[in-house]
Formats: C-alpha cells, sequence, structure tokens
C-alpha cells in the first residue's frame, strides 16, 4: 500500500451568507493515498466545494481534523476562463507558485516552458493572455497551473464540465496522463457517472454535507447500497 | 459592424491639443507672459495677439499658457494623491472587509460629509494659501472618492475565482490586492482618474476664483477669471479666452473618463 497523502477526520464545515453561519458538511470522513483517484459525486449545493475549500485551507469555519501528508493541495477550476486572471499572460501564471516559493526567474522561466510541453501547448502560448486561447487550450493552462512545482494533490472540481464533448476526453486523458508521469493524487469532482468511473479507483456519494456511500469504484457502481447513489447510477444509464 | 468610441477618440484628441499647448507654454511662448507693454493695453484679439491683452498690455494667450500649466500642475499633483491614497484605502477595505472596512470606510464618510468647498476653505484659512498647500488640501479631499469606487471594484472581484486560484498558488494577501486585483479594475480606476482630473482643474479655479488657491504672481486659469470678472463689458475677450480655454480642458478630460468608462463597460 501506497503512503496516505490526506486524512480528514470528523470534518464539519460552516459558512456564512447573510449573517446566517450554516453548517454545509457532517462528520465527513475519508483518506487519499499517494497515486490515488477519489472521485466524488454529489448535485450542486450538497458541499463538494466547500469540502475542496476546506482541504485547501480556503475556509477555515471547520472543526474536525485535516491531516495534509504531501504539503499544500491544488486546484483545477471548472471554468479555466474565470479562475486564470484575464489581465496576466500565461507565462506569469504558470509561474506564480514558484515565484511565491521563491524560485529564482531562469529557473521558473524553464519550467513554465517545460510545462507548456508537457501539457502539449506551443511555447508561444508562453507571452499571451488566457482569453486569446480556446477552451480547451485554457484548461490545459489550468492544470498546468495546478500541477507546477510538484503538488502531490491536485483536486480537479469538474474539470471538463464546461467543456466540449470532443474536448472533454483529450482533457481527461491528459489528466490521466499526467497522473502516470508525476504520480499525482486526485480528489476528481463530477457530476457525471460516465467520467467518474472511467478516472476513479474509489468513489464517494456526498448528499446534503453527508457522505452517503464510500468504497472502491466497483463496489459504488456494481453494487450501491445507498438509495441517492442508485438514483444517480440510474439517471447516468 | 464595430462600435466606433467617438467619446473616448474625441476626448483623446481635445486633451491631447490642450495638454500638448501647455506643454509647449512650458517652454516657449509667444511672449513673456508678465511683459508689461505700455503701448499695447486692452487689446482685442489679433494676429499678433490672438487672445488679445489684459490692461497691462500682457499677452493674454501667453498668460493663459501659464495658467493652464499651473493649474493642470495642481490637477495632476491633486489626483495622483487622491488616486494612490484612494487606491490604497480601497483596495484594503474592499478586500478584506469587515473590521478594517468599517474603521476606514467610517472615516472616509467623514471626510466626504463635509462640503469640500467649505472644508477646503476652513484648511486655507488655517494653513494658509500656495500652491502646494492647495495640492494637499485637494488631494486629501480627493481620496474618499477614488477609495469607494475602488473598494466596490474590490468587493466585487475578491470573490472571483482567479482570486482564490491566485491565493491557492500561495499569494500573500498583499499579492493577490495589488499583483492579481489592481490590474483587474485599471479601466474602472483609468476613468475615474480622468474624471477626478476634470473635477480637480475646476476644484482649483473655484478656490482660485475665490481667491483662497494660488497667490499672484503665480497665474491659473481661476485666478485669471477672477480678474477678468472686473472687465467683463470693456474686455470682454479676456474673461471669454479664459473661460473657453478652461472649458476645453475640462471638456477634454471629462470625454476622456466618459470614454474610458464606455470601454470598459463594453469589454
Amino acid at each position: 500500500m501506497s503512503e496516505l497523502l490526506l486524512e480528514v477526520n470528523n470534518l464539519n464545515a460552516y459558512y456564512k451568507s447573510r449573517n446566517r453561519r450554516r453548517q454545509v458538511l457532517h462528520d465527513v470522513s475519508f483518506s487519499i493515498r499517494q497515486g490515488e483517484v477519489l472521485g466524488l459525486v454529489g448535485e450542486s449545493g450538497c458541499g463538494k466545494t466547500t469540502l475542496s475549500r476546506a482541504i485547501l485551507g480556503i475556509n477555515r469555519d471547520i472543526d474536525g481534523e485535516i491531516i495534509r501528508h504531501g504539503g499544500q493541495p491544488r486546484m483545477v477550476f471548472q471554468d479555466p476562463a474565470s479562475s486564470l486572471n484575464p489581465t496576466w499572460t500565461v507565462g506569469k501564471l504558470l509561474e506564480e507558485p514558484l515565484r511565491n516559493a521563491g524560485v529564482e526567474a531562469s529557473a521558473r522561466r524553464a519550467e513554465a516552458r517545460e510545462m507548456l510541453k508537457l501539457v502539449g501547448l506551443d511555447g508561444d502560448c508562453y507571452g499571451r493572455k488566457p482569453g486569446s486561447l480556446s477552451g480547451g487550450q485554457r484548461q490545459r493552462v489550468g492544470i498546468a497551473a495546478a500541477i507546477i512545482g510538484n503538488p502531490k494533490l491536485v483536486i480537479a472540481d469538474e474539470p471538463v464540465s464546461a467543456l466540449d464533448v470532443t474536448i472533454q476526453a483529450q482533457i481527461l486523458d491528459l489528466l490521466m496522463r499526467l497522473r502516470r508521469e508525476l504520480d499525482l493524487s486526485y480528489l476528481f469532482i463530477s457530476h457525471d457517472m460516465d467520467v467518474i468511473w472511467q478516472i476513479s479507483d474509489n468513489v464517494m456519494v456526498m448528499e446534503n454535507g453527508r457522505i452517503v456511500e464510500y468504497g472502491s469504484r466497483d463496489e459504488v457502481f456494481r453494487s450501491p447500497r445507498h438509495p441517492y447513489t442508485k438514483k444517480l447510477l440510474n439517471a447516468a444509464l | 459592424m464595430k462600435h466606433r468610441n467617438w467619446t473616448l477618440r474625441i476626448g483623446v484628441c481635445i486633451t491631447a491639443v490642450m495638454v500638448a499647448l501647455i506643454l509647449l507654454g512650458a517652454v516657449w511662448t509667444p511672449y513673456d507672459p508678465n511683459a508689461l507693454a505700455g503701448a499695447e493695453k486692452s487689446l482685442s484679439p489679433c494676429l499678433t495677439h490672438p487672445f488679445g491683452t489684459d490692461n497691462f498690455g500682457r499677452d493674454l494667450f501667453s498668460r493663459v499658457l501659464e495658467g493652464g500649466r499651473t493649474s493642470l500642475l495642481i490637477a495632476f499633483c491633486t489626483v495622483c494623491i487622491g488616486a494612490a491614497c484612494g487606491a490604497v484605502v480601497g483596495s484594503l477595505t474592499g478586500y478584506f472587509g469587515g473590521v478594517v472596512d468599517e474603521v476606514l470606510m467610517r472615516f472616509n464618510d467623514s471626510v466626504a460629509a463635509f462640503p469640500s468647498i467649505l472644508l477646503a476653505l476652513v484648511c486655507v484659512s488655517i494653513f494658509g494659501t500656495g500652491k502646494y498647500k492647495i495640492i494637499l488640501v485637494l488631494g486629501i479631499l480627493f481620496i474618499p472618492s477614488f477609495a469607494r469606487i475602488v473598494r466596490g471594484e474590490f468587493a466585487k472581484e475578491r470573490t472571483r475565482d482567479y482570486v482564490e486560484n491566485a491565493r491557492i498558488m500561495g499569494a500573500g494577501p498583499f499579492r493577490v490586492m495589488f499583483a492579481h486585483i489592481l490590474p483587474n479594475v485599471r479601466t474602472v480606476l483609468l476613468s475615474s482618474i480622468a474624471i477626478g482630473f476634470n473635477n480637480a482643474v475646476l476644484a482649483e479655479a473655484g478656490m482660485s476664483f475665490l481667491s483662497m488657491g494660488v497667490q499672484p504672481p503665480d497665474a491659473s486659469l481661476g485666478r485669471m477669471l477672477a480678474e477678468a470678472q472686473g472687465s467683463l463689458f470693456t474686455m470682454p475677450w479676456y474673461a471669454l479666452c479664459t473661460g473657453c480655454f478652461m472649458v476645453l480642458l475640462i471638456l477634454g478630460f471629462s470625454l476622456l473618463g466618459q470614454g474610458l468608462q464606455e470601454r470598459g463597460d463594453a469589454l
């Protein structure tokens, strides 16, 4: 068994909107091992985003335990058009995590160019703004920005659901190839059961802030125990 | 068909011409603006004196350029102080919210609540008049409006994905504010700077007109208008030419500001 990368134990998370503090996550526990892809399914508003924000350390209004053995996780967003600063060049965006980690300029540039190649983009993207790229290219930049600087865990929050169907497959292929080559682990959030089936080792189903099903992919897909999982699988068929 | 932003184009043209004239006036004027010429008193506009002369025989075109320079310089410094401090206050309050927001914005409100001309007059009567004091007083008075605009933009931007992404990439709060968010509010900031210019020229002119601003021998457009008032009927060209020059200057900045705003909305 490979080593544990992330442990979440009895996590409760809260969200404050209009001065009302609301509990969004209830007693969530799971773990992710090195190289594992954990698929997280659930409908919108069930707490998936709150969970990823808690793991990233952005939402601090939590109790319970989050142990990050692999350092700071990173994130691939659903819509790269809004998650990549439109006024920055691709090169500057890619170098930002390295800059904040204190890597010097020439090494940053080399690393950023290497990353572009790794995600299958031309070198001339380096000086372009995200707005001048196609949706698929932009998501490749989003992925490159999430994996530069060798993070161990990447949270992918619906990374293909804003893309055309043809592009979706390419991006999924890219994510799977990067996982192999860089030994990455993903927490892969999606509402699409097909995508979850393709990419996940283990699957976790969430409903109203609670984990209602958690097991290996085959277990969950072949013999779902919770009615909500059954509903999701039926809807996907 | 592509929308052509005529407001911006005309604004840029007028501003460019006026600023070029004023800059030219800094290195060369047709006559010495302060030279007295007894033989050429109170001339109406003619070929040698396009704006005419005043009752001391001074060439008004040269004096308008000179006065325009003082007005523009004061406006420039005022807007620099106002925009720089306003941007800092606005980004801190907009980004952090909470207690920082409350404290700074209540202070901001208290400055904004005073009628600005009254506050300026009070400051002048305490500290005295003069170019640099006017700059300081007007600059401080201009902070709240910039702060409010920048705050609104920051409050809107901070919830966007790219800001969250910047934090995940390890950027500290000040880097997020000034390197990540600030470039995204630049169109709004630029248009309010142009409009701020316009207000600053007016405010300086107003104060100098009330002889609370620039003092002789410095010429400024406001002071010249005050001087022209006495001879409005005997030498109408004095007030007209000075007034038109100021109107064009303000019109240019105002169109520039509006045009930038339109462009920002269209993006």
